[in-house]
């Protein structure tokens, strides 16, 4: 097991490397730099060279680059080159807002996802499973943005319930988790429908029945035990994907977290900042996976057995 | 030689060829069939907006009709530059589709190569593309995008490539599995025994054979794609303004939420159905295409 969690958190190394080194020489390229705003009128062209000097635009983006790198590991993810603040402040500090919508978002998604996906599965093929179908295919198929601006026009200003935005208290988080947590709940409900599916059918469970389990405990103790898997792995992709901020959700309820802190930086060709988001939401969406591939061994005592024979076969990604 | 009697009884159990099962199923797909005809109906407004609308008529600025609330000759009302919004969704449908049906058809491209090859060689090839594709896969999609329009520039076919390039992955990781479904079949080794090549294997044998679960996904991918370009869009990475494309017209609402949601309302009901129709559809032909699923 422990070998496992290593080797896994050695792939983050060139996981890192390579995002890096992409972000990195793709932010580079981009046209303009991010001196452009800095020159002025008044400034003579060996103000600006020593302006590109000092951003080192006079030597090749491999070396900035790997100064970059360099800096990356030992601790230092170098300075905004808009702001100058510390890269590593700047994404701290923005980094709780993001984490604790992300959490409620989840939360309010899977506990609303699993009980309508089960409820979906146990009536297959009846009008009751057509209309929980249908919600979340409407669910999957609505832009976040727009959702969120159609709860904004309903709950901020029709009736002014809930803030129309900004980060304080608990009603501001509201709005913008209920429009996070049912995109995750439609393609949650669907996962779980499906995987419930496929359980519902099987031989034990006609057993369990035939022996007197009250159906309660039939979904409970024996389906959805063996329903997990594929349904964790959808709740995982979704955090993982929160995580890294949701842009577009952060911009319509004006929420301080790291997807616009990134979008802005983006905007801005502020390479060193634009970089240290993506190195740090890399990191964060590996070690979500990780968890979430040790979270099986700890619902499926099978998975449990491979880890601890040490014969782990390779992972068939399907 | 049969009768007529023979002729009839046989032809109405024959056995329905591959295809015409297909077809059969997906015609008895309530889902499919609402989903394809509201394709339709998406492409003959698309057809209408490129035949009868012009370009100019729909960003020419008119500020007498400023914000007009809807009515019968503004069924949509009109936005703060006094354009009409009715014929700005319909002319921005054309944008929507491009997005989708091109950006899906080079991640579709990209990943059938690389997943056919990772699949049908095994070994050091498939380890070294199935971890191109990991790497690719741990950026989030929607910062790839950004960055990618960021360097590109923004136009409609920059932002098509953004959209197509971040569902390589996912491409090539559903190829390669279905490969590796087919590559061991008897057909397979079949072919090798009479001295085709390796590519003519993996593009006559194995690909087709392995299909279904692409076409599903290259459906459903549509209307990700779609949504995906909205949101960039949105966020002021998309096609440049005045371009009336339907995720920048819900941007241009935004400005003026409180006093006319109208110009929110409408582009975004656009974007839902057209996704929406591509979603049931994608689920019609997987039910189709995979009668193990359904029941």
């Amino acid at each position: 097991m422990l070998r496992y969690v290593i080797r896994r958190l050695l792939w983050l190394i060139p996981v890192l490397l390579c995002v890096s080194l992409l972000i990195y020489v793709l932010m580079d390229l981009a046209p303009g730099t991010v001196i452009d705003s800095m020159i002025t009128e008044q400034m003579t062209p060996e103000d600006i060279e020593k302006l590109r000097q000092e951003y080192d635009l006079d030597k090749p983006v491999i070396y900035r680059y790997v100064k970059y790198m360099w800096g990356f590991f030992h601790g230092d993810l170098g300075k905004s080159q808009v702001t100058g603040l510390s890269v590593w402040d700047s994404f701290i500090s923005r980094f709780p807002a993001t984490l604790k919508l992300s959490l409620v978002s989840v939360v309010f998604g899977a506990v609303l996802a699993i009980p309508i996906g089960i409820f979906a599965a146990q009536r297959a093929g009846t009008i009751w499973d057509n209309l929980t179908t249908g919600f979340t295919l409407i669910g999957t198929s609505m832009p976040s943005f727009w959702l969120g601006l159609l709860l904004l026009i309903l709950f901020a200003y029709k009736i002014q319930l809930f803030p129309a935005g900004g980060y304080q208290g608990p009603s501001s988080y509201v709005l913008p988790a209920i429009t996070s947590g049912l995109m995750m709940t439609a393609i949650t409900a669907r996962q779980t429908r499906s995987s419930m599916l496929e359980v519902l059918r099987a031989d034990y469970l006609r057993t369990a029945r035939a022996k007197g389990v009250p159906e309660r405990l039939v979904i409970r103790r024996h389906a959805l035990k063996n329903a997990w898997i594929p349904i964790l792995t959808t709740i995982g992709m979704g955090l993982s994907r929160f995580l890294a901020g949701s842009a577009v959700i952060e911009t319509v309820f004006s929420w301080p977290g790291i997807g616009r802190l990134t979008v802005e930086a983006v905007s801005q060709r502020d390479v060193t900042l634009a970089c240290g988001c993506v190195i740090m939401t890399s990191i964060l969406y590996v070690i979500i996976l990780l968890i979430v591939d040790l979270l099986y061994a700890f619902v499926d005592p099978r998975i449990r057995g491979k880890y601890a024979s040490g014969s782990r076969k390779r992972k068939v990604t399907a | 030689m049969s009768t007529a009697t023979d002729m009839l009884v046989s032809r109405k159990y024959a056995k329905r060829s591959g295809l015409a099962e297909i077809w059969y199923r997906l015609k008895t797909n309530k889902g499919a069939i609402a989903g394809f005809t509201i394709i339709v109906i998406i492409l003959l407004i698309t057809l209408y907006s490129i035949l009868f609308i012009d370009f100019e008529e729909v960003t020419a600025m008119n500020a007498a009709n400023r914000l007009q609330p809807p009515s019968l000759e503004h069924p949509f009302g009109t936005d703060d530059m006094g354009r009409d919004l009715f014929l700005r969704t319909l002319y921005g449908s054309r944008y929507s589709l491009l997005i989708g049906v091109g950006g899906v058809s080079i991640s579709l491209i990209i990943g059938l190569i690389l997943g056919s090859v990772a699949g049908y060689f095994g070994g050091l090839v498939d380890d070294l593309i199935m971890r191109f594709s990991d790497i690719l896969a741990s950026v989030p999609v929607f910062l790839m995008g950004m960055v990618i329009v960021t360097v590109l520039g923004q136009s409609l076919q920059n932002l098509i490539i953004a959209v197509g390039v971040t569902a390589i992955p996912e491409f090539t990781r559903i190829t390669r599995s279905s490969v590796l479904v087919v590559r061991n079949q008897e057909f397979v080794e079949a072919a090798n025994a009479i001295g085709m090549s390796n590519l003519a294997i993996i593009f006559t044998q194995v690909v087709p054979n392995g299909l279904s679960p692409i076409i599903v996904t290259v459906t459903s991918r549509i209307g990700a794609a779609i949504i995906e370009a909205a949101a960039l869009s949105f966020l002021g990475f998309g096609i440049p303004v005045p371009h009336p494309e339907w995720g920048l017209l819900v941007s241009e609402g935004r400005n003026y939420i409180r006093t006319a949601p109208n110009l929110t309302y409408f582009p975004g009901l656009f974007i839902m159905i057209t996704v929406f129709a591509f979603n049931i559809l994608g689920d019609g032909l997987r039910d189709a295409l995979d009668p193990k699923l359904k029941k």
